[in-house]
């Protein structure tokens, strides 16, 4: 297979350098992708600057505005201890882009060193370490995580840490064929022969090939922890409040009076939600299209 | 999505063994994951014991640590996770802390509600996926095709949880098409068609997510297909289109879809927990979340068991009937 990534020397600069505008043309031309791309750096954005402009905090209480529809006053009305709805949907936001990105970066330093470990080594650190991704696969994440998240218990970092924590054998396994392919090439032998330790060759020779493999991990993965933090948030097992997290805002929908008469206290959040994971899934797609060598055919 | 990652077989492997070597690896999974049960559980905070003993009333050392021995509590890991799994084996799954019921008994009522759930959304999801594949195959790059992936995506993002609060509103609450949840109508009859009436809203949103994948898979697999030369010989006879397809496109194309409809069993627990949780439909996932909330850690650990086993079975099944059906395997 193609390896995509060789620069080395300085010679090889121009080559990474067109490769990775080749990725960029064929990522614009992929027209989903980009539309998902702007569409969330609006989402972050808005959650970013929007708390700023507001008038009212997420946590901040309106005794004489108590379960209101939507006005000009508070755009997506208010909760039923009169909190403002829309304060608190970008501050949720906050929460669950942030438990989302940490997740993600947890799995992914976890899962590219067991898999290189496990693809550079080879012998029993592999089975062993392959058994223990078997294992990790078997029991659906969610029943995992529920578990583990009934014996931690609510909050944000342990949050972020068991989504993290549960979300790294998919990226080690692929990580682990990648490093398997590599492992056979004639400059890794060359490298060994020259004396470099299994360290250098995962850092040097590894990671700039699994440079695609990453990327679309990441993206993929961030979809899926936000997905995770909103299921645990629903249940009461995420963030617990006041801390408003997108999952938890969902939850209110939990009341039936809620359901019924107070659509505006759970369904933005959950319009929030569903096109946040749908906006990072499209720029996924993308960018594994984009970065699949295979795919210039 | 467990190891579904079937692998055409390499040649001169006779079926019986190749499926001997997946039961047996599938059992020493089943082994460890029972100890990953048991020791995720035993690290929990607070003591098993607490769960029997009366906090209002003073009990002394000693009558603690006799009632510990008598609790098989005061040997070490390796004991207690023997005794554990051999009474397990023996179907007993210990006592739920909260109404004392035993667990094997609280599983073995929820179990029929949930795998009707899971059997029909599954079910419904392979017919309507399959059927809109190959709908989005034949009318590829139309505005029917765009409109079935933008719908597939929807599908995919969202939640279902999230799903199921808007099937809810939108089919029970506002336009009274089916009851808002249960799993029949309380002092009625218990009738096929009123659990049916109950079923379809939840079956339906549960499968949306199975749909979608299966409907994009179909498609990508058709497409591979119809491009082989045995489908343009059948072209070149004159077979009808419809025939063609049909016949020659899609009985090939499924091979690779069952591979995903048993890696779906898996996650669709995942998808059955929330909605039987959000529709009150009286399942092992609403037993599993009610458990969990009042950190019940026999129930917890009773039912992450009965997932295990039943997720291992339908992988194991996918990989058999992958190999049994897939036509360039070798019959050494």
């Amino acid at each position: 297979m193609a390896l995509p990534y060789q620069s080395r020397s300085r010679s090889g600069r121009e080559t990474s350098h067109s490769v990775g505008k080749r990725a960029l043309r064929r990522f614009l031309r992929h027209r989903a992708a980009v539309g998902g791309a702007l569409m969330f750096s609006a989402i972050v954005l808005a959650v970013l600057l929007g708390p700023l402009l507001l008038r009212s905090g997420p946590n901040q209480i309106h005794l004489l505005a108590i379960n209101r529809p939507p006005s000009p006053l508070h755009w997506l009305g208010t909760d039923g201890v009169g909190r403002d709805i829309l304060a608190r949907l970008l501050a949720g936001g906050r929460v669950s882009l942030m438990v989302g990105a940490g997740a993600t970066g947890i799995a992914l330093l976890v899962g590219s060193c067991i898999g290189s470990l496990a693809g550079v080594l080879g012998g029993w650190v592999d089975a062993a370490l392959m058994r223990l991704v078997d294992l990790a696969m078997t029991l659906p994440p969610i029943v995992l995580l529920l578990v583990v998240a009934s014996i931690t218990g609510p909050g944000i970092l342990t949050t972020t840490l068991v989504i993290g924590l549960l979300s790294w054998p998919l990226l080690a396994r692929l990580v682990r064929a990648r490093f398997l392919e590599i492992r056979e090439q004639d400059y890794v032998t060359a490298a060994r022969g020259l004396g470099a330790g299994t360290t250098r060759i995962i850092l040097r020779h590894g990671l700039p090939n699994l440079i695609d493999v990453l990327v679309v991990f990441a993206s993929l993965q961030l979809a899926n922890a936000i997905l995770l933090e909103a299921g645990l948030s629903f249940i009461g097992l995420g963030i617990p409040l006041p801390t408003a997290s997108w999952g938890n805002m969902i939850n209110a929908a939990r009341s039936v009076v809620v359901l019924q008469q107070y659509p505006w206290q759970w369904l933005p959040a959950g319009i929030a939600l569903a096109l946040t994971v749908l906006c990072v899934n499209f720029v996924g797609d993308g960018l594994r299209d984009a970065l699949d060598p295979r795919s210039d055919l | 999505m467990g190891g579904g990652g079937a692998k055409a077989l390499p040649p001169g492997v006779h079926v019986t063994v190749y499926i001997g070597k997946r039961v047996l690896i599938s059992a020493g999974m089943l082994i460890l994951i029972s100890m990953l049960i048991f020791l995720l559980l035993r690290l929990a905070p607070g003591n098993p014991i607490d769960a029997y003993i009366n906090p209002s009333i003073a009990i002394s050392q000693k009558q603690l640590a006799t009632l510990r021995s008598q609790l098989g509590l005061d040997g070490p890991l390796t004991t207690q996770y023997l005794a554990w799994l051999g009474n397990v084996l023996r179907g007993n799954f210990g006592y739920s802390a909260v109404d004392f019921r035993p667990v094997s008994l609280l599983i073995a009522e929820r179990a029929g509600p949930t795998l009707l759930l899971m059997g029909s959304g599954i079910l419904l999801a392979v017919l309507v996926g399959t059927a809109s594949g190959v709908i989005a195959a034949v009318w590829r790059n139309t505005v029917l095709d765009y409109s079935l992936a933008v719908l597939a995506f929807l599908g995919i993002a969202t939640p279902a949880f999230l799903a199921a609060l808007i099937g809810m509103y939108v089919f029970a609450v506002r336009l009274h098409w089916f009851p808002a949840g249960g799993y029949r109508t309380p002092g009625q009859p218990l009738t096929a068609g009123n659990v049916a009436e109950h079923l379809i809203l939840p079956a339906v949103i549960l499968s949306l997510y199975y749909t979608a994948t299966i409907m994009r898979y179909t498609r990508a697999a058709l497409l591979e297909v119809l491009n082989l030369d045995y489908v343009r010989t059948a072209r070149a006879k004159g077979l009808p289109e419809w025939l063609v397809i049909l016949r020659h496109g899609l009985r090939n194309a499924l091979v690779p879809v069952v591979t995903l409809i048993g890696a779906s069993v898996g996650s669709a627990v995942g998808g059955a927990i929330f909605i039987e949780s959000v529709f009150g439909w009286p399942g092992m996932g609403l037993l599993f979340i009610d458990a969990v909330d009042a950190r019940n850690y026999p129930v917890i650990m009773g039912i992450s068991l009965v997932i295990g086993v039943g997720v291992l079975c339908a992988n194991l099944l996918t990989d058999v009937t992958y190999v049994l059906l897939d036509p360039r395997i070798q019959y050494g």
